[in-house]
């Protein structure tokens, strides 16, 4: 019942946002309202503002969400706290439209902190688990981290252009005011967070033992890719020292993510770490300040990584689990659920003519542009940038062919004790066609960049290759890695770094409260004590005894007459 | 006589006959008329504030003492109004809470729940006092007039072990802090030659030079214990966490705001020239403070405890805001004490009920998986820890971003790069903010259920306290400009405003 | 030249003072009545007159009113001892006159000699109503160890006052004051001079060093008796303190305010250390009496002018009303439960309510804390001399004084309001008290009505001079 009126609900806000943002897809139509009127010191407007990239955002994220939701239905059917997840996920849709359509810097982060605390929520939601308590505590303490740079971006911003409103800011950027050069490297902290970018990055895969449909939702329309609609939005405020340290980011960023993601064991992690592979080249793409290639890509990427995360949630629907060695041979028992993953690991490793395919390639073009060193990035850093997006290429068809080997073919896994796994019924499949077709729908509009399409596909029918070769010699292709396989496994103990910090912070907390028990505390004791030793003595002194008295006196008498001779 | 004296010394009057009529009264009833004394009293504030024609609503000023040059002379501002309406909200909400309390009905002395309610109306009277008062020492007897009344609370109804004790320390500390501020206002009367708070600020030649400066350090010193600025803030857990609930709320919502509110009225407007003197250490202290709670708050199992010192890095953006002496940080300051009045006073109120539950507030006492044990109970806390760990869209975070924001372009007396340092810090408090409150949720709210027979769910009070402040903690989350255009016109009252 | 407009109020309560002592003599039972209606009437004839006449100056006046009045307060107060076989009330009421007389006149002395002569009138029956009650070994110990000290202390004094008179020449104060501003004698000396004269009026007032007898014979004495101490006797001394240091010694207050601000500031925080560990009503009244005493003196630094002396009198007045309250509620919980511990206090506000709210509210004066706004106010008002001229340590002290103060008071405060101790019996039925309790209680709530109505106008204390 409440899956049902929360489907319904989310489709109205798809209806709606489709009338009311439609108009907005064609180039150069925007409005920009506002409701109040930000004067004085607070200076907050209630303003949004429309234009073809806000417009293609709120589709992305009202259909996604009508999709998780509808596949929620039947996914999370029983569970004791259906209502407040569903309602968890309607307040996820309103703070991430609420991103997308601020005009507002602090209403933008309004929306933006309050999808930090809906994923908090909704990744801790089977909380009885200790992986979930971590992994969601994690997240939020993370990007909450990355927030404060989106904070004082916004304050200096106000310093600097006197209003918070984007498109003023826009307006003044454009008439050839230059921005403070910490603006932009503070916004790159704020995506380094919310986006698991390196060094952040460990949060995501960490937010894992989160409910599927959520992973989807995070994943392809909200909080992650809100930081790559963010710099895409303000990006006339990077300079380019921050754009070359968000180029340095991203190139490093997406192969490690490719390279977690080979050797990962269990398809969700692997899921997520592709996640943070695939983000870094949206952030290549705005380092190379091609705003419009990675949007592309952003869109492309949400709709086949939502398929790709509801087709692992079905997955561990049908077998119930997510580890990879329990999987195999699902081919012939979930033939839709194969179908459909096909196109989104197609799409993922960019094979034509999947849209990630093209906009791939257009990520991959802008940054091959900026090599010539007309842009703000050096050609240098653009070089880097090329050459980490060709290593990812390699190694995105490699994982997502070995995914796509071990998930459907070969031998069943262990844990099929159950009836054999089956496709499961219209609510949870219909949402995987319909993110299948999008898949290869959004292509239809691409235009080929025929040099880079042609290179990409070379690396990538090395990359499928190499993977399918040592599948058929019969091990995992995760040895592909080589010697650091063990070492990617541990996702090179980064992780370590911030348990180190979190007990170091908690050892400094010990050290606070033990500094107040006993240093700070030890003041007012001691003027206790010192009044009771005091007062103790004073009345020793009290002998009741008329001549220690008059020697008191007198003594005391020519104390004062000395006090006064000898001042 | 003006609307506003009524509303000042109407609860405090109320608070005495229900102490001598305490024979005839039951709790239940007093509490009730408490409630309602102070509702009175808030339609005498609302019909002062409309009818308010000039800087300060509902003026009196009445020579009180020739000799001493003392005036009784109040008004409300835009600084003072919201401080005075939140006080009030929260003194009929404690007022409410004691008329469902059945313990304090059960009491084994007679009358016991009608004196709690008595003092809890002097506690307003004096609080409402300060807020509105506009003479130096008129401001301090009304300061010390909350002192004795909260010992007897926390003394009388807190923790029976260590409630005396803390009690004490709460009032010994307040007590010397409050004595040294007397010093610095006579050392203020005697250089200015007047207590009157308006003339103080007006005057056409600030006071400045040493002895103003010690003036400055004495009333600072004096506030900062009030506030409490780290490293004075050692009173404070104890006192928190031993008080009753009732004690920890108005400790906690209303008593610190007094410091605050004397930073701003008598420190900063009054002495700017040593203020702006002072400031660096002031704002240095702040973060410091922040930043040491926020790591005790990581180590500490218990709740109120926790809460507690949670309010000392609250109010240490609130200090370090006042240490900017910019506009924004005045609105910082304000909008910071009235968040945290609200916030951290349904933090305590839950705080309590859980302690009232479990008979005591420490984590292992309250177990794991209050999700399921006390599902409304518990989302009540995940709201109100959701807020005081600053989240957009609700009260707390505006109070803590104005006060960064303030951090980042302070007036002349902060030193840029000082200035920024302190930002950099405080912020870091924001990130460690979340993480105990994630630790609190994650610790009690979470985990593997064990359920008790002592899981009782909100009562309809308790819903009904939580679904008060929870609507005004919303509302002014995300409608700030409610509350801003309120005080933003009085800004110029506390420090100079660019032209 | 005799100005009679001074010296009238003494002789009146010398006269009444022979003349309660002669009722009792001519009647055949022992009375408590007549003597105290003779008192009454010359005390009540004595302030008339003070009034009337308006004695030399207003300062004069003011403390001729607090001595009478508060030796008339505490006539009433000592009533409740009427059950005592052991008090002859003859005795008691020419004792307290004679002494009060004392006090009229010290405070009027505008010579040396008169002041000590006066010192001595003030003294000798003070020491023989510490030690009146009969067959009791404590308080003939009180009273011996009381005369003892205060002959050093007059010794001293004397001393004091010779060497004046080699430097100035003579005795009366506007001369020793025209003198002493003309004179090369070495300053430190002259400082020592004085210093050494005042210490009689140090040593009745109280103050440290000269202190230590206080708590023995308070807690040797009656309790009226130790109020009157603690009040009529304490006050006459600061008075004449106030008087001499201002008038004779004014032009060379540059030799001694530092040594006194220094007593001050060890006499408060002396008084506050004793009356910390006290578990007894009087004891710890006793040594808050002493710290009181340093909160008056500490005006005395202040520059010259009527700020100073208007502050400590003042804050002399409120101190006053305030023990006054504080002895007579206690002298009557004596009288029902037998006792002044706090133990016998505990829940006194329920048993006694009006007796509990008075001490509560004197207490509070006492510490100087809202609502006992006179209290504070007061406190504010003696911190404003040294602050103006310089002693700014020393308002610190104070400052931290006051704090330290409200620890002993709350905790008499506290147990007052408490619920009252298993301990103490209920008192016998008596359904309609003596009149003397009576008048007793008439008084208690007289002074706390001043107190309250001061708090709420407190002009009507603070405007006195």
């Amino acid at each position: 019942m409440t899956g049902r009126v929360a489907t319904g609900l989310s489709t109205a806000v798809w209806i709606a946002s489709l009338v009311i943002v439609l108009p907005y897809l064609q180039p150069d139509t925007t409005s920009t309202y506002a409701w109040s009127d930000g004067g004085g010191l607070l200076d907050v407007t209630l303003a949004v503002h429309l234009d073809a990239l806000s417009a293609r955002l709120v589709l992305l994220v009202t259909t996604v969400t009508v999709l998780v939701q509808l596949f929620s239905t039947s996914y999370m059917r029983g569970d004791p706290r259906y209502r407040s997840y569903t309602a968890l996920i309607g307040l996820f849709e309103v703070a991430m439209l609420t991103v997308v359509v601020a005009d507002d810097l602090f209403v933008l982060l309004v929306g933006w902190e309050v999808m930090g605390l809906c994923s908090w929520l909704l990744i801790g939601h089977h909380w009885e688990l200790p992986a979930a308590r971590a992994g969601a505590v994690k997240a939020f303490v993370m990007t909450r981290f990355g927030d404060l740079g989106l904070l004082v971006a916004i304050v200096v911003t106000g310093q600097a252009f006197d209003t918070y409103r984007i498109s003023e800011v826009l307006a003044q950027l454009g008439s050839g005011e230059r921005p403070p050069a910490g603006i932009g490297l503070l916004l790159v902290l704020a995506v380094v967070g919310k986006s698991a970018l390196f060094p952040l990055h460990t949060w995501l895969a960490d937010a894992m033992p989160g409910p599927t449909p959520i992973s989807a939702l995070i994943h392809a329309a909200t909080m992650v890719v809100a930081g790559v609609y963010l710099v895409a939005r303000l990006l006339p405020l990077f300079t380019p020292a921050a754009l070359t340290v968000l180029a340095l980011v991203a190139a490093l960023t997406m192969v490690l993510g490719a390279l977690f993601a080979l050797v990962q064991t269990d398809l969700k992690r692997l899921l997520a770490w592709s996640t943070v592979s695939q983000l870094a080249y949206m952030y290549a793409a705005l380092a190379a300040s091609d705003a419009d290639a990675a949007i592309d890509h952003l869109l492309s990427h949400g709709a086949f990584k939502a398929l790709l995360f509801l087709v692992a949630g079905t997955i561990a629907h049908a077998t119930g689990s997510t580890a990879l060695r329990d999987m195999g041979a699902l081919r012939r028992s979930m033939p839709l659920t194969f179908a459909t993953a096909t196109v989104g690991l197609a799409a993922l490793a960019g094979v034509v003519p999947t849209s990630g395919f093209f906009s791939k390639d257009a990520v991959l073009a802008a940054v091959q542009g900026a090599t010539a060193g007309d842009g703000p990035l050096q050609p240098a850093v653009a070089w880097i940038l090329l050459a980490a997006g060709l290593v990812t290429v390699v190694l995105t068809a490699a994982y997502a062919t070995r995914a796509w080997l071990l998930v459907f073919f070969g031998v069943a896994g262990q844990s099929h004790q159950r009836a054999a796994p089956a496709d499961p019924g219209a609510a949870m499949v219909g949402p995987l066609v319909v993110l299948g077709v999008l898949t290869l729908a959004l292509s239809l509009s691409a235009e080929p960049h025929v040099v880079v399409g042609i290179v990409t596909t070379v690396l990538l029918l090395v990359g499928a290759a190499a993977s399918g070769a040592s599948w058929r010699a019969g091990r995992d292709p995760a040895v592909l890695a080589g010697p650091a396989r063990a070492a990617l496994e541990r996702e090179l103990d980064i992780d370590d770094r911030y348990l180190w910090l979190a007990g170091a912070v908690r050892r400094a907390g010990t050290m606070v409260v033990a500094g107040d028990r006993d240093v700070i505390d030890a003041y007012p004791r001691g003027v206790g004590a010192l009044a009771r030793l005091g007062s103790g003595l004073l009345h020793r002194t009290q002998a009741r005894n008329a001549q220690s008295y008059a020697t008191v006196l007198a003594i005391g008498a020519l104390a004062v007459a000395v006090a006064v001779i000898g001042r | 006589m003006s609307a506003l004296v009524v509303a000042v010394l109407l609860p405090g009057l109320a608070g005495i006959c229900l102490a001598l009529a305490r024979a005839v009264v039951s709790a239940r009833g007093a509490a009730a008329a408490g409630a309602a004394v102070s509702v009175l009293s808030l339609i005498c504030v609302v019909a002062s504030w409309s009818a308010r024609d000039g800087a300060y609503a509902g003026e009196v000023d009445h020579p009180w003492s020739t000799a001493l040059g003392l005036h009784w002379h109040l008004g409300v501002d835009g600084i003072s109004l919201p401080l005075v309406v939140m006080t009030i909200l929260l003194c009929v909400l404690v007022c409410w809470s004691l008329a469902a309390d059945v313990t304090s009905t059960t009491d084994d002395h007679e009358g016991a729940g009608v004196v709690l309610v008595a003092l809890v109306l002097v506690i307003e009277t004096a609080s409402l006092g300060v807020f509105s008062a506009l003479d130096l020492v008129l401001f301090f007897i009304f300061f010390e007039l909350a002192l004795i009344p909260m010992w007897f609370v926390i003394a009388r109804w807190g923790d029976p072990g260590g409630g005396r004790l803390a009690a004490t320390r709460f009032l010994m500390f307040t007590v010397t802090g409050s004595a040294l501020m007397l010093v610095g206002f006579v050392v203020i009367a005697v250089t200015a030659g007047t207590l009157q708070i308006p003339t103080l600020a007006d005057l056409p030649d600030p006071l400045t030079g040493t002895v103003p400066l010690l003036g400055g350090v004495a009333i600072a010193v004096g506030l900062a214990v009030k506030t409490p600025l780290w490293p004075l803030h050692i009173w404070l857990p104890d006192a928190h966490s031993k008080a009753p609930t009732v004690g920890s709320v108005l400790l906690a919502g209303v008593f610190l705001k007094l410091g605050t509110y004397g930073l701003l009225r008598v420190f900063v407007s009054v002495v700017p020239e040593p203020a702006a003197r002072l400031a660096p250490y002031l704002g240095a202290l702040a973060v410091a403070g922040i930043i040491a709670s926020c790591l005790a708050c990581l180590r500490e199992h218990d709740l109120k405890r926790l809460i507690a010192y949670s309010s000392v890095g609250h109010m240490g953006f609130v200090v370090l805001a006042i240490s900017t002496m910019s506009e924004v940080g005045v609105l910082a300051a304000v909008f910071a004490s009235v968040a945290h009045g609200l916030i951290t006073g349904l933090l305590f109120f839950n705080a309590g009920w859980l302690k009232q539950r479990y008979g005591s507030a420490t984590f292992d006492a309250l177990g794991r998986g209050l999700y399921t044990r006390v599902p409304r109970l518990a989302v009540v806390l995940l709201f109100a820890a959701t807020a005081s760990l600053g989240l957009p869209g609700l009260a707390g975070f505006w109070g803590e971003m104005l006060a960064l924001r303030s951090t980042y372009e302070p007036s002349p007396a902060l030193d840029r790069t000082l200035a920024w340092t302190l930002l950099t810090l405080a912020a870091l408090g924001v990130v460690l903010t979340t993480a105990y409150f994630v630790r609190v949720v994650r610790r009690v709210l979470q985990g593997a259920a064990t359920p008790r027979d002592d899981d009782i769910d909100l009562t309809r009070t308790e819903a009904g306290i939580s679904a008060v402040l929870a609507v005004a903690i919303v509302l002014l989350g995300v409608a700030p400009g409610l509350l801003t255009g309120v005080i933003e016109p009085a800004v110029g009252a506390i420090v100079q405003v660019a032209p | 030249m005799i100005d009679w407009a001074a010296v009238t109020p003494a002789l009146i309560l010398a006269s009444g003072a022979i003349a309660a002592l002669l009722v009792t003599a001519f009647h055949a039972t022992r009375t408590w009545r007549w003597p105290a209606i003779v008192s009454t009437v010359s005390l009540l004839a004595a302030s008339a007159v003070a009034v009337a006449t308006g004695s030399i100056d207003r300062l004069t006046l003011v403390l001729t009113l607090v001595v009478v009045l508060g030796t008339f307060m505490m006539v009433l107060a000592a009533g409740v001892m009427d059950h005592e076989e052991s008090i002859p009330p003859g005795e008691l009421h020419f004792l307290l006159l004679s002494s009060a007389a004392g006090g009229c006149c010290l405070v009027v002395a505008r010579d040396l000699v008169t002041l000590v002569v006066a010192l001595e009138l003030l003294s000798l029956p003070s020491i023989a109503l510490v030690g009146l009650r009969r067959s009791d070994l404590g308080a003939a110990r009180a009273a011996w160890t009381f005369f003892l000290l205060s002959a050093v202390s007059t010794a001293v004094t004397v001393m004091g006052v010779s060497i004046v008179y080699g430097f100035a020449g003579n005795l009366a104060y506007d001369q020793v004051a025209t003198a002493l501003a003309g004179s090369t004698a070495p300053a430190r000396a002259v400082g020592a001079a004085v210093l050494l004269t005042v210490v009689g009026l140090l040593f009745k007032a109280g103050a440290v060093p000269f202190h230590v007898w206080i708590p023995d014979t308070y807690r040797g004495a009656s309790v009226p008796v130790a109020g009157y101490l603690s009040v009529v006797s304490k006050s006459a001394a600061l008075g004449a303190l106030l008087v001499v240091l201002t008038t004779a010694f004014g032009p060379v207050r540059d030799d001694w305010a530092p040594v006194v601000a220094v007593v001050a500031a060890v006499t408060m925080t002396v008084g506050n250390l004793g009356a910390l560990g006290q578990r007894d009503a009087v004891g710890m009244l006793a040594w808050s009496s002493i710290a009181q005493a340093g909160f008056i003196l500490a005006p005395l630094v202040g520059l010259p002018g009527t700020a100073a002396v208007a502050a400590a009198v003042s804050y002399l007045v409120v101190y006053s009303l305030a023990n006054l309250v504080a002895f007579t509620t206690v002298a009557i919980c004596r009288r029902r439960w037998g006792g002044t511990t706090f133990a016998h206090l505990a829940g006194l506000a329920r048993r006694d309510p009006g007796a509990g709210l008075c001490l509560a509210f004197a207490l509070l004066v006492l510490a100087g804390f809202p609502p006992a706004v006179i209290g504070l106010l007061t406190k504010y008002v003696v911190l404003l001399p040294p602050v103006d001229s310089g002693y700014g340590w020393l308002a610190v002290v104070m400052a931290l004084n006051v704090a330290f103060g409200l620890v002993y008071y709350l905790r008499l405060l506290a147990t007052v309001l408490a619920p009252p101790s298993e301990e103490v019996a209920t008192p016998p039925p008596s359904p309609s008290p003596p009149y003397t309790v009576r008048f007793a209680r008439a008084a208690m709530i007289a002074a706390t009505a001043a107190l309250v109505a001061a708090s709420v106008y407190p002009d009507l204390l603070l405007g006195v001079l």
